[in-house]
């Protein structure tokens, strides 16, 4: 069984950072597991990033100030394999990963990844993609959002596999306070055609927040609000306590 | 999609079919084919088309072991295709790097093939639920390819008749136009749609609307009723006799953009685009803007047709454009400052794109150049194909032929497009695109993107990219805020690697030199965009044929510049 495989035995609790935010960012994602967290979601920073709100986007700036590339990303997966088994997750935009493709995803595999999400590529280009994760066991985790239909969450969760992503806001990634008041309906509905177990995200920024979405999927990804506490300098355990803190339940 | 033609015999053909898109060239090896190629031409063929970075695939029939691994050594084949009875029964005796391409015949397919690596071929047999990723091949053509690549769910296709204008011999038009079939998000191998799964729907409603509201006579005469009527098309054709004198130029005719309301052809689209969200039921419009004149054209389309209007600014245009800011104020727009990023066209076009993402049910967002995810490129091009009707009937009218160069400035490469639309069935008409080459040369300095670009994803589509190392989109410089855009449009990319046109580029220095020499000469005062393909022009005057006939398109008028050049480069204008 695969490790995010593994993680949906019970509700999936994934969490996000950009990688190479702020020092030593690997010892961030162990202090995540240590929260409670069994997916972690590294993010690649881009200079461009359509589908991120202001948080990621100054988290992405900052990375790739402090020089972030893929090999860096490759160490801080590997640093993490060292001491843990969680499930890993790569998040990126096409245009850092898709002039070597295959390359990118055999390394990925090497260091220890167990699926890659790539915001910007739908189904209709990810043909190659969708081919290379199989061959490399990879995970292509997609990205469903309240304007996909139905009968498109069945491709979404036949073409990829892992686990399926709702974003459930319009617009980008940030914090949020309440979640959509048709949540339950939406995903109730999806859940008819899905093949895959559901993990909603996109603004989840409390723990009132997860627990109604632990209730209703599979799995809950807070990102902005993590991402928040590292751009607020706090120390790595004032962080773990705090991770700790929204994803109980 | 995987493009594979089959049964080339020809070095140029297979080159240009390449680089139209397609993925494998296959080499015919059968005595009994009328398409069966000789090693010595096969030879040249595959290092033509590994040159453009596409590859051959060696196809075998009839031919014995010892022969196919002649050849596969001889032609360093990576990939080929096991087509008869006979050879596909040696598919165990090849090497095991070899990849395969197996064609089924009904009987059980040998153990050895590997999902990971091979493919099948699916000619007269199609099996389901099978792990291969599988072509579909035997009688393709253009009427039945929609339907079977519907129905067969393909990983690639493989044409050979279908493409032939006789019997073996291939057409690269017929080849164009089936790559174009389908893949029908790309100009070759530039375009698609890459965009975050939000904005798919958005994208598709936007795309059956261009294909049914866009499409009708009702539409398309409400549309050139407004730009005659409210625009002030068609624009004038005039020949500059005094500026062509002053570079020693035969004759120079440029194409008036520049006098249509608002001061540039941004106009255009952006009353093809309102006209068609009004349609489409949206009352709001988000725009990104440059140099301002896109913002500025639809606020004022907004403002005709009482729609809301914001519109996205780079901080750093803001400052160099400050008249359209004004004016788009007036207008009734919102104008947003971005000031992430660089502050300029490329993080203006991310903020839009962000505020679509959220609001696009009663929003339509209005892409101000050809560029952008499918189906933008489209649109916008054909919104801005005016131009070229006009200038090549008035060109025509005024001289009995057709110009030897058609040059326009390329930014996204909305201007530009639009006038050499008109001429890409006219082969002896050469057209240049001017990119911004900035202070020099050096990632940073210029918008040179086909000079220091190379191929990659910005904004929804696959084109040539001004990217480091890493795939970080790099900085550019321009003084002209419409032509700084680190990527351009993927239509203009296929052109270019077809070498269909070409792109060269003029500095800060050149432009503003056209800048000065076209309002003395001829008292016309040209957008610093415009002046790019002058500056242009200027370069190759003393290179051009004695009686070279030049077509310019003037995309814009320099108004908006003037505040800005008069306090810095322009100064000393200011004080004599």
């Amino acid at each position: 069984m695969s490790r995010i495989a593994r993680a949906f035995n019970e509700k999936a609790k994934i969490a996000y950072l950009t990688a190479g935010d702020g020092k030593n960012s690997y010892e961030y994602f162990l202090a995540l597991e240590e929260a409670g967290v069994n997916i972690l979601e590294i993010g690649i920073p881009f200079s461009d990033p359509v589908a991120d709100g202001p948080t990621i986007q100054l988290a992405m700036e900052r990375s790739i100030q402090n020089g972030t590339n893929l090999n860096s990303i490759f160490d801080i997966i590997k640093q993490i394999r060292i001491k843990s088994e969680i499930a890993i997750v790569l998040f990126t935009y096409y245009n850092l990963i898709q002039k070597n493709l295959a390359e990118f995803l055999q390394k990925a595999k090497q260091s220890g990844a167990d699926g890659i999400l790539v915001v910007d590529l739908p189904i209709e280009e990810a043909c190659e993609f969708r081919f290379l994760c199989k061959k490399y066991q990879l995970d292509a985790i997609m990205v469903a959002s309240p304007s996909t239909s139905l009968e498109r969450i069945e491709s979404l969760t036949t073409y990829g596999s892992g686990f399926l992503y709702y974003a459930c806001f319009k617009g980008t990634t940030g914090i949020r306070d309440e979640l959509p008041n048709d949540l339950i309906e939406k995903v109730s509905a999806m859940k008819q055609y899905s093949k895959l177990p559901i993990a909603i995200g996109f603004g989840v920024s409390n723990n009132k927040m997860v627990k109604q979405i632990l209730n209703i999927a599979d799995g809950c990804v807070i990102g902005s609000y993590l991402v928040k506490l590292i751009e607020s300098n706090y120390n790595l355990e004032e962080f773990k306590n705090l991770a700790k803190e929204v994803f109980k339940c | 999609m995987l493009i594979k033609i089959c049964g080339l015999r020809d070095k140029e053909i297979a080159k240009k079919a390449a680089l139209a898109g397609a993925n494998y060239i296959g080499l015919l090896f059968s005595k009994v084919s009328s398409r069966n190629i000789e090693l010595d031409l096969a030879k040249e063929i595959t290092r033509a088309v590994r040159d453009v970075n596409s590859d051959v695939v060696g196809v075998f029939v009839d031919e014995s072991l010892e022969q196919i691994k002649y050849i596969v050594n001889e032609l360093q084949l990576k990939i080929i295709q096991l087509h008869g009875d006979k050879v596909r029964q040696l598919v165990d005796q090849l090497a095991p790097n070899l990849q395969i391409i197996y064609v089924l015949d009904g009987k059980e397919f040998p153990k050895i093939l590997d999902p990971n690596k091979d493919f099948l071929m699916f000619e007269k047999i199609a099996i389901r639920d099978t792990p291969f990723r599988y072509f579909i091949a035997g009688g393709l053509n253009k009427d039945n390819i929609t339907k079977r690549l519907k129905e067969d769910q393909p990983y690639g296709v493989d044409l050979s008749s279908g493409v032939e204008s006789s019997l073996a011999n291939k057409d690269i038009n017929k080849i164009y136009e089936f790559i174009k079939i389908v893949r029908p998000t790309y100009y070759g191998r530039f375009g698609g749609q890459y965009a975050p799964e939000l904005l798919i729907t958005p994208l598709k409603e936007l795309e059956d609307a261009y294909f049914s509201i866009g499409q009708t006579e009702e539409f398309r005469n409400e549309f050139t009723n407004i730009l005659k009527n409210y625009i002030g098309r068609p624009t004038a054709l005039t020949e500059v006799t005094n500026f062509a004198r002053a570079i020693g130029v035969n004759r120079i005719f440029l194409k008036r953009e520049d006098l249509l309301h608002t001061g540039a052809h941004k106009i255009n689209n952006a009353l093809g685009q309102c006209l068609l969200a009004k349609k489409m039921g949206k009352t709001k419009i988000v725009a990104e803007t440059g140099a301002g004149q896109h913002g500025l054209a639809t606020a004022t389309a907004c403002a005709m047709m009482g729609l809301q209007c914001l519109v996205y600014m780079g901080e750093i245009d803001i400052q160099r454009q400050m008249p359209n800011v004004a004016k788009m104020k007036l207008l009734g727009a919102k104008v947003v400052p971005v000031t992430n990023g660089s502050a300029t066209l490329k993080d203006a076009v991310n903020e839009a794109l962000r505020y679509w993402a959220a609001n696009y049910e009663d929003t339509h967002y209005c892409l101000g150049s050809a560029l952008g995810p499918y189906p933008f490129p489209q649109i916008v091009a054909d919104f801005q194909s005016i131009i070229g009707k006009e200038a090549k009937k008035q060109f025509f009218e005024a001289t009995g032929c057709h110009p030897d160069y058609v040059i326009a400035c390329v930014g996204g490469g909305s201007n530009s497009i639009g006038i050499f639309s008109a001429y890409l069935d006219e082969k002896d008409v050469k057209l240049i695109g001017v990119e911004a080459g900035g202070i020099g040369s050096g990632l940073g300095n210029n918008a040179a993107r086909f000079s220091e670009g190379i191929p990659g994803i910005l904004h929804g589509t696959y084109s040539y990219v001004l990217q480091n190392k890493d795939g970080q989109i790099a900085e550019t410089h321009s003084i002209s805020a419409g032509l700084d855009y680190p990527s351009v449009g993927p239509q203009h990319a296929d052109l270019y690697t077809r070498g269909l046109a070409k792109y060269e580029s003029a500095t800060d220095e050149e432009a503003l030199n056209a800048f000065l020499l076209l309002s003395k000469t001829e008292g016309i005062i040209p957008a610093l965009e415009s002046a790019h393909a002058l500056g242009y022009l200027m370069q190759i005057a003393k290179n051009l044929e004695p009686d070279a006939k030049i077509l310019v398109n003037l995309s814009g008028r320099g108004d908006k510049d003037l505040p800005s050049l008069l306090n810095k480069e322009l100064k000393h204008v200011t004080h004599s």
